[in-house]
Parts: structure tokens; C-alpha cells; sequence
């Protein structure tokens, strides 16, 4: 049963006609608040420990913000490519939301790309992991958040199979909104790790 | 190439031990035993289609159950040679040397909580609230399933080194930094116990969400908030608990296997590592889980009070407040599990007066259900024996525990026997109790037959003096100064006779289990004698308005809701249930909760042996199995209504 | 549609806006005339100014009316995250200074 579903106005419990979806969307969002909670305990350990460099390098010393500025606008222009991969889903335009689909992931593999480096220059210089507390703490949380990018590019490439291969249902439709909306929560963790990480990191 | 390919496995791994061959051989009888049955009953192909595939929650639940009863007998053991070993090493080592005396309390704790407690809880919620809010089924069948393989995954991984490794971990059930640190415990048991964990802390907390978005979103027409029992209120807020507790779980057992697989320094004790970070953490998770524990069986006992009484509950919205206080509050109370660690008098304060402020929801929950009770007609049916037992033994775990809530008072029993006498007390008395008043309660309705009421309260005399026996002494050792998990002490102390009585309490307990299990056997054997009606109790809520046993659809037409006991209000009415019947959407089954899991735990198996290309295996098996899915999600068939009409009319028939 | 696409196009640029404020500000406290303390709080601010502006804009939560258990369930996930982080940096405070 195929529906072309036209709706003008995007919302979290999104067709409403659709209750299956709704409730597909609500529990996507309360897995989501406990991924919240797993990171809110990574930046209770980063904000405890990121003082305690042992005699390692400081976590001050290591940071370019070049690239991570770059990582930050990669990101953020990713949330917006991906919102409008999902609005020309919903507007049944699969041609128009893979293309979109695309330009996320491209821009999401630079910003792994740009992070990755960064990780293997520190451990390069002898900042790996395992030299302090405070550099476990960084290379923790910000390689969680680093993991749950890469898991969500992986479900990105799944999605856009699936959107070019078979009819777009609510089914369908109500996944590719729980991968939009898990994009765009790894975007709001991100404000904070560039703030606190690299922010608190540098300036305290 | 020989490190690639096993990783850290060597020919030490095979048990050698006399235990570990002891557990490897009762688990390959277990199996044995298992596999003959099958075959002699020709049950394989029933057992793979109506069970191990199954997404229905009343045998989900069945399962968890009696997962719960096999880990409950580990367990059992594990206490047993606890208690023997005490017993005797006054001035002597014992039978049991001490880092062997260490991973039996450890496994001991972890094996009840995560496995015996919450896996019954599981297994009564699955039961039960699908039938109390008038759903046919959870709101993700799928997740369910995945959630109890995931738990039996974890518990197969726990039991697992008896047969690969021979060390579990002796750090306590919490595996409490620095001792778990690589420095202290280079063995893989700590690896066990932390993958275990994961993988049981992932079903857990799947089957939260799953629960907690069902009674959110899937209740019965006219069924609101402020109409729903209190076994589903109650179980909405342990739900609201796990969400928010076990996630702090995965992620500091996670950072303690990153200290000990790759070498960082969260809790190590050099390198800037901060080991009470681990404490603040795990009791972060630790103090939530105990409530997850105990506030289900708060639930139960409203319904098992209300219904033997004829009575509804004396205030339900105080009960309702009562719940979600306790809930509150105890988020905000991990610290009395430390006092003694050092974080000064005003923290310690702070943390001390909210843990005395859970007792006030207590005491209403406790003095609504004594109001119940006054003046009323009790039955004293089996569930409530269990119920008065409850009451007591709450009543005094609680005073224990606000006594403990107090520093000062802490800082003389902390980590002594008193501390155990007192948890043992709540998870007994409370968790466990309202487990066996709720199997006896529902049991009925699930299977269509009732339990032996002799038998059971004879289980309960065992269990309620044998809890006497078993804890009072422990107390008094507290009291004189006796700290826990000691495998040996001197005769001088005078601890000895005690332990010996608590030993003799362990005999009585013990008789208590052996009465269940010969309950269960011969009340299935007698099942065609004692057939239950839909509504054996004369009870109140809306599970009893289906038949016993419910069919798989739990409801021909769900009812509308009008009052919080609406069942009881229909009888009174005498409306009978509709007759139009619709069709009805129904989930499929699948076996992909089964395979995700089995890669799940073969990928745990790798990590904790670190054999890298097993890992990727089951990585790539897991990946393959959710892209599986993604494409093929038609998982939903309509049963149509004279299907439904049809299965109806057998039920009338054989009543 | 239009609303929709305008919506994630204010959002993203409003994002873009805040963003490069906060890397100013870490680059160049002095300029805005912080100390260090002081910009620790402004680029906070400004992270939970973009966070709230990514829930109206990207995620939507606001506008329709069956969203109270969403809109629930976050707020008590919030307190939750502040409970963590709070109280882990006031307890470790309190022993690192206690036990050192």
C-alpha cells in the first residue's frame, strides 16, 4: 500500500492520521533522551577530569580550532541538508532527498575525516588516550560523539537504498524522520562539545 | 598469528577447577535435559515457532520468568556457600579460599538483582500490563523480544566462566573502582561481569522505553492518567527510572572497560584518575535500580490489598503522589551509599535529609494500605499472607534505612552486616514477597488454572520465619561490629553462634523454594482439577475482564474505561462485554530478537577475550540484522474479525 | 512546504550567527573585554541560546498540539542532565578538597 503523503507543515508527532507513526517517533525520542543521559555522564567525567593532565601535555596545548571550526560548520550544514532531505521524502521528491541525502553524508564523512586527524596528530605527539585522565576523558567523549556519527552515516546509506528502491510509506517515512531526527541530535550534542571541550578546554 | 586468532583465550581458560567443572557439568546437564525433552516430545519446531520467536508479551513474560527461576537457584547456591563458609571460619580459612569466597558474593548480587529481580519484574509486567490498560500488546513487539534475548545473553555471559576462563570477578556486584582497575584485577572476570552488564543494562532499558511509551500512548479508550491501577502507575514510574538511570550505567561500566582494555585513566590510581568519580557514577545508577526494584511490588501489593479486601484503595491519589515522590526523590539520594568516603558535612547533609525525606511517600503508601484494611472483610487468600509478611518486613527495612540516613549513624554500620541485614530485608521483603503475591495473584489469569493455596502458604511460613532466622542475627553482628563479604574472622569475637543461626535461617529459606518448585510441578500436573474462571478473585481491574488464559489478542473488543476500577464498576453494573467484533492487528513473529542477540553476545564474548576479528563478526552480524529490518518491516497481519468470532465462541464453549 | 524549508533556513542561519560568535569568543576573549571565566559563561549562554534555536527551528517540538509527553519527557531528561553534571562537579569538588 503505497501513500504519497503531502503534508505542508513538518512536526515532531507528524501525521497524526498515523498513529503507528507517532508512537514510532515518541519512542525513537525517549531512546534518544538516554543517549542524552549517556553523554550528560561523559561531560560529568570530561568536566571532573579534564583538569588532570598528570604530566602529559595539557588538553590547552594539544587544540587547533582551526579544523574544528570547520567540523562545526560541517556539521551544521549537514542538520540543514538532512532537514531538507526529509522535507522532499514527505513531499514524495525521492530524487530531490537523496541528492540531499548525499550532501549529508559527504559533509558528515568531512567532519569524521577532520576528527579522525585530529586524533591521530595527538597520538602522534604522544596525547594519546592512555597518557592521562584528562586526555581519556577527550578522547572518550568526543569519540562517542565521533561513533554515533559514523552509525548514523551507515543508517543514512541504508535509508537512501531504501528510499530509492521501494515505495514510500508511512512506514518508511516515519524511519527516515527517527534518522533525521537523530541527525540533528547529534548536531545539539555537538554545540555543547565544541563549547565545553574545546571552549572550557581552551580558555579555563 | 596464534594472539589474532584467540586473542587473550589460552588453554587456562579450559575449567580445571573444582567448581568450575561443577558449574560446566550442571549446565550441560541443564542442556541435556532440556534437549532430551524436546526431542521426546517432538516439541522443537513448537518450541521455535510459539516460543523463541514469539513477540506475544504473555510468553515473553513466561520466558523472563523462568529465566529468573534458573538464575534464582544460581543465586540460592551462591548464598549457601556464603552462608556455610561463614559459619565455620571462626579461626579457620574456611572451605572456600578467598578470592573463590570473593567471586561468589559478587556473582551473587549481580546474578539477584540484575537477573532474579528484574527479570520476574520483566516478566509480571509483561504478563499483566498489556491486560491492565486494555492493549493487545506492547507498543514495540519487536524491541521485546529483543530485550529479553539480550537479558538471556547477558545471563549467559555471566554464567559463561565456568566454561571459558574460570575467574568471574571478586570485586563486590558493583565492581567498584580502583579494585577493578587492571593494576588490581588483571583476570578477565571483571570483563565478564562488565559485558554481562551491558548486554542485560541494553535489554533493561530497551523494555523500559518499550513499557513506558505503551502506557503512555496505548492505554484503553477513556482510560487517563488518574484511571489506570496502581500496578501500571507504579510501573510507569520504575519505567521513568530506568530511563534515566541505566543509561548512567552503560556509560560508566563502558569508561571502566576503556581503563582496562585501552589503557586510559577515568579511575586508575596514577595518571590523574579519579576513583570516586566511579563511586558518584555507579551509585548515580545504583540507588535508582534498588527503587526500580521495589516500586512494582509496591503496585502489586495496592491491588492484591484492594482486591482481597473488597475495598478500593483508601486514597488513591495519595498513592499516585506517593509513587512519583519516591520516584523523585530517589534520584537525588545516591551519596548515603558513600558517607563515609569524605565529601563533608554539608554534602553528606544535603544527601542525608532527602534520603529522610523518602520515608514520608513511604508512610502514606504504608498507611493507605493499613486504611484498606480497616474494617474491612479480609480474605486471607494466599497473595495476602505474602502481603502481611511485606508489610512487616518493609516496616522494618524502612526504619533501618532511615536510621542509616542519618551520617553519623551511617558512619558506624556502613558496609557492616547491618547494611546487609537491611538491603536483604527490602529486596526480600518488599521485591521478592511482591514478586510471589503477584505470580500467585496473576497466575490464574495467565496459565487458566490456579496454584496450590496449601502449598503456597506453606512456601510462606518458610520464607517469612526463615527471613527471621536468616537476618535477625545479622543485625545483631552489625550492631557488634561484623563487616560484610569477611571469609574468615576469630572465634574471640563471639560472631560465630550467629552465623550458625543465620545458617539455620538459610535451611528454612531454602525449604521455602523446594515447596515452590513442588507448587509449580504439582499444580501443573493437577492443572485439569483447578481451572480458573476469567475471574477467580473477584477482582477489580481490567485484566480480569478477559478470558483465562487471555488470547493472544488479550481483548476481543477492547472496553472503554470510565473509572479506575472499571471492571469492578461493569460488574456492578452488569454490563457484559461487546460482541462486535473487528478485525484486529496483530504482530508477527520473528526470530530476529534471537539473532540480534546471539551476535550481540558473540561480539561481548570477543570483547572480553579480545579477539578482534570475532568482534567484527558480530558487529557485522548486528549491522545485518537491523538493515535486514529496515527493509523489511512488514511485521504487522490482520487477524479478520470472524477469525475473532470464532476463537470467542471456543472460549464460551469450553467454559 | 515554504514554511517549513524557511524555518531550517532561519535556524541554520541564526546557528551560523551563534557559532561564530562563540569561536570569536574563544579565540579572542579580550576583544569583548572577558576574563577567562567570564567568556567560559558567555559561550555557554550562547550554546544553550543555539540549542534552544535548533529545537524551534530544526526539531519542531512546539507546534503541535499532541506534544506533551515529548515536551514532558525532555524537560525531565534536562533536569536529569543538570542532576549529573551538577552534582558530580560538586561532590568531586568537595572530596577532591576534603581527601587531597
Amino acid at each position: 500500500m503505497t501513500t504519497h503523503v503531502k503534508t505542508a507543515h513538518l512536526s515532531v508527532a507528524v501525521d497524526l492520521q498515523n498513529e503507528a507513526s507517532s508512537t514510532k517517533i515518541f519512542g525513537f525520542w525517549v531512546y534518544l533522551m538516554t543517549d542524552l543521559t549517556i553523554f550528560a555522564a561523559l561531560f560529568a567525567c570530561f568536566l571532573v577530569l579534564h583538569g588532570n593532565s598528570f604530566d602529559g601535555p595539557k588538553l590547552k596545548e594539544l587544540y587547533h580550532l582551526g579544523p574544528v571550526l570547520y567540523e562545526t560548520l560541517c556539521l551544521l550544514t549537514s542538520t540543514l541538508t538532512c532537514a531538507l532531505g526529509l522535507l522532499a521524502a514527505y513531499r514524495a521528491q525521492k530524487g530531490a532527498s537523496i541528492l540531499f541525502f548525499i550532501l549529508t553524508f559527504c559533509l558528515g564523512a568531512a567532519f569524521l575525516f577532520l576528527e579522525i586527524s585530529e586524533f591521530i596528530s595527538f597520538i602522534g605527539q604522544g596525547a594519546g588516550p592512555e597518557r592521562s585522565a584528562a586526555l581519556s576523558s577527550f578522547f572518550t567523549l568526543v569519540g562517542t560523539h565521533g561513533f554515533h556519527i559514523t552509525c548514523g552515516l551507515i543508517w543514512m546509506v541504508i535509508m537512501m537504498f531504501r528510499i530509492g528502491l521501494y515505495p514510500l510509506t508511512h512506514h518508511a517515512l516515519s524511519r527516515i524522520f527517527c534518522m533525521a531526527l537523530f541527525w540533528h541530535f547529534l548536531d545539539f550534542v555537538w554545540i555543547f562539545i565544541f563549547t565545553v571541550v574545546y571552549g572550557i578546554g581552551y580558555l579555563l | 598469528m596464534k594472539d589474532f586468532i584467540f586473542g587473550k583465550l589460552t588453554s587456562d581458560a579450559i575449567p580445571h577447577k573444582w567448581y568450575t567443572i561443577g558449574g560446566t557439568a550442571s549446565i550441560i546437564a541443564m542442556l541435556v535435559i532440556i534437549a532430551i525433552y524436546l526431542t521426546k516430545a517432538k516439541r522443537w519446531t513448537r518450541a521455535w515457532e510459539e516460543w523463541l520467536t514469539s513477540t506475544d508479551p504473555k510468553k515473553i513474560g513466561t520466558m523472563y520468568m523462568i529465566l529468573a527461576s534458573i538464575m534464582f537457584f544460581r543465586g540460592m547456591v551462591d548464598a549457601g556457600m556464603v552462608w556455610l563458609q561463614q559459619s565455620i571460619a571462626a579461626d579457620s580459612g574456611g572451605y572456600l579460599d578467598p578470592d573463590h569466597f570473593q567471586q561468589i558474593f559478587t556473582s551473587h548480587g549481580d546474578i539477584m538483582v540484575f537477573f532474579v529481580t528484574m527479570g520476574f519484574f520483566f516478566g509480571l509486567m509483561n504478563w499483566i500490563i498489556p491486560l491492565q490498560i486494555g492493549a493487545r500488546d506492547l507498543a514495540f513487539p519487536f524491541l521485546n523480544s529483543l530485550g529479553f534475548w539480550l537479558t538471556l545473553a547477558g545471563a549467559v555471559l555471566i554464567n559463561l566462566f565456568f566454561v571459558v576462563g574460570g575467574d568471574f570477578a571478586n570485586t563486590g556486584w558493583l565492581a567498584l573502582a580502583p579494585f577493578s582497575e587492571l593494576e588490581f584485577n588483571p583476570s578477565v572476570g571483571v570483563d565478564y561481569l562488565i559485558w554481562s552488564l551491558q548486554l542485560s543494562g541494553l535489554g533493561s532499558l530497551l523494555a523500559g522505553i518499550n513499557f513506558f511509551v505503551t502506557i503512555v500512548k496505548k492505554r484503553a479508550p477513556g482510560m487517563t492518567l488518574m484511571r489506570m491501577s496502581l500496578f501500571t502507575w507504579n510501573a510507569l514510574c520504575a519505567m521513568v527510572l530506568i530511563i534515566a538511570a541505566f543509561p548512567v550505567l552503560t556509560a560508566v561500566t563502558f569508561l571502566l572497560w576503556l581503563d582496562r582494555a585501552a589503557g586510559m585513566h577515568f579511575f586508575t590510581t596514577g595518571f590523574g584518575g579519579n576513583q570516586m568519580m566511579y563511586w558518584n557514577l555507579v551509585w548515580m545508577w545504583g540507588h535508582p535500580e534498588v527503587y526500580i526494584l521495589v516500586i512494582p511490588a509496591f503496585g502489586m501489593f495496592s491491588e492484591i490489598v484492594s482486591t482481597f479486601c473488597k475495598k478500593k484503595i483508601f486514597s488513591y491519589t495519595s498513592m499516585v503522589w506517593a509513587a512519583i515522590s519516591i520516584t523523585a526523590l530517589s534520584y537525588l539520594v545516591w551519596l548515603h551509599h558513600f558517607f563515609v568516603m569524605g565529601a563533608g558535612p554539608g554534602i553528606n547533609t544535603f544527601f542525608g535529609v532527602v534520603t529522610f525525606l523518602i520515608a514520608i511517600p513511604s508512610g502514606v503508601q504504608v498507611f493507605n494500605w493499613i486504611l484498606t484494611m480497616y474494617k474491612a472483610k479480609i480474605q486471607l487468600a494466599a497473595p495476602m499472607y505474602w502481603f502481611i509478611g511485606f508489610l512487616t518486613l518493609f516496616m522494618i527495612g524502612g526504619m533501618g534505612g532511615v536510621f542509616m540516613a542519618s551520617p553519623p549513624a551511617d558512619f558506624q554500620v556502613h558496609n557492616s552486616l547491618f547494611l546487609v541485614a537491611h538491603f536483604h530485608t527490602m529486596i526480600v521483603g518488599v521485591a521478592l514477597f511482591g514478586i510471589f503475591a503477584g505470580v500467585t495473584f496473576w497466575f490464574p489469569k495467565i496459565f487458566g488454572f490456579t496454584l496450590d493455596e496449601k502449598l503456597d502458604k506453606r512456601a510462606f511460613w518458610f520464607w517469612y520465619v526463615g527471613f527471621f532466622v536468616a537476618f535477625t542475627p545479622l543485625y545483631l553482628l552489625g550492631f557488634m561490629g561484623a563487616p560484610r563479604r569477611i571469609d574468615h574472622y576469630d572465634a574471640v569475637t563471639g560472631w560465630q553462634p550467629l552465623y550458625i543461626a543465620a545458617a539455620c535461617g538459610f535451611i528454612l529459606l531454602s525449604c521455602g523454594v523446594i515447596t515452590q518448585v513442588v507448587l509449580v510441578v504439582k499444580s501443573i500436573r493437577q492443572r485439569k482439577l483447578h481451572k480458573a474462571p476469567a475471574d477467580p478473585w473477584d477482582g477489580r481491574t481490567l485484566e480480569w475482564a478477559t478470558h483465562s488464559p487471555p488470547p493472544f489478542y488479550n481483548f476481543a473488543v477492547i472496553p472503554t474505561v470510565t473509572s479506575h476500577e472499571s471492571f469492578w464498576d461493569m460488574k456492578k453494573e452488569g454490563i457484559q462485554p461487546s460482541r462486535e467484533y473487528k478485525d484486529i492487528e496483530c504482530f508477527k513473529n520473528t526470530g530476529m530478537g534471537l539473532y540480534v542477540s546471539g551476535f550481540a553476545f558473540l561480539a561481548a564474548f570477543a570483547i572480553v577475550w579480545q579477539i578482534i576479528w570475532l568482534m567484527i563478526v558480530g558487529l557485522i552480524g548486528i549491522i545485518g540484522c537491523l538493515a535486514y529490518l529496515a527493509f523489511h518491516d512488514d511485521m504487522e497481519y490482520i487477524l479478520p474479525a470472524v477469525e475473532v468470532a470464532k476463537i470467542e465462541r471456543e472460549y464460551d464453549d469450553t467454559r | 512546504m515554504n514554511h517549513a524549508i524557511g524555518s531550517r533556513i532561519t535556524g541554520y542561519i541564526l546557528s551560523l550567527i551563534l557559532t561564530c560568535i562563540a569561536f570569536f569568543i574563544i579565540i579572542e576573549p579580550e576583544f569583548f573585554g572577558f576574563a577567562n571565566m567570564g567568556a567560559v559563561i558567555a559561550i555557554f549562554c550562547l550554546a544553550l541560546l543555539q540549542s534552544i534555536v535548533q529545537l524551534i527551528f530544526f526539531i519542531d517540538v512546539w507546534h503541535e498540539k499532541d506534544t506533551f509527553w515529548n515536551v514532558t519527557v525532555f524537560a525531565s531528561t534536562v533536569s536529569i542532565i543538570f542532576v549529573v553534571i551538577f552534582f558530580s562537579i560538586l561532590i568531586i569538588n568537595h572530596l577532591n578538597y576534603n581527601m587531597r
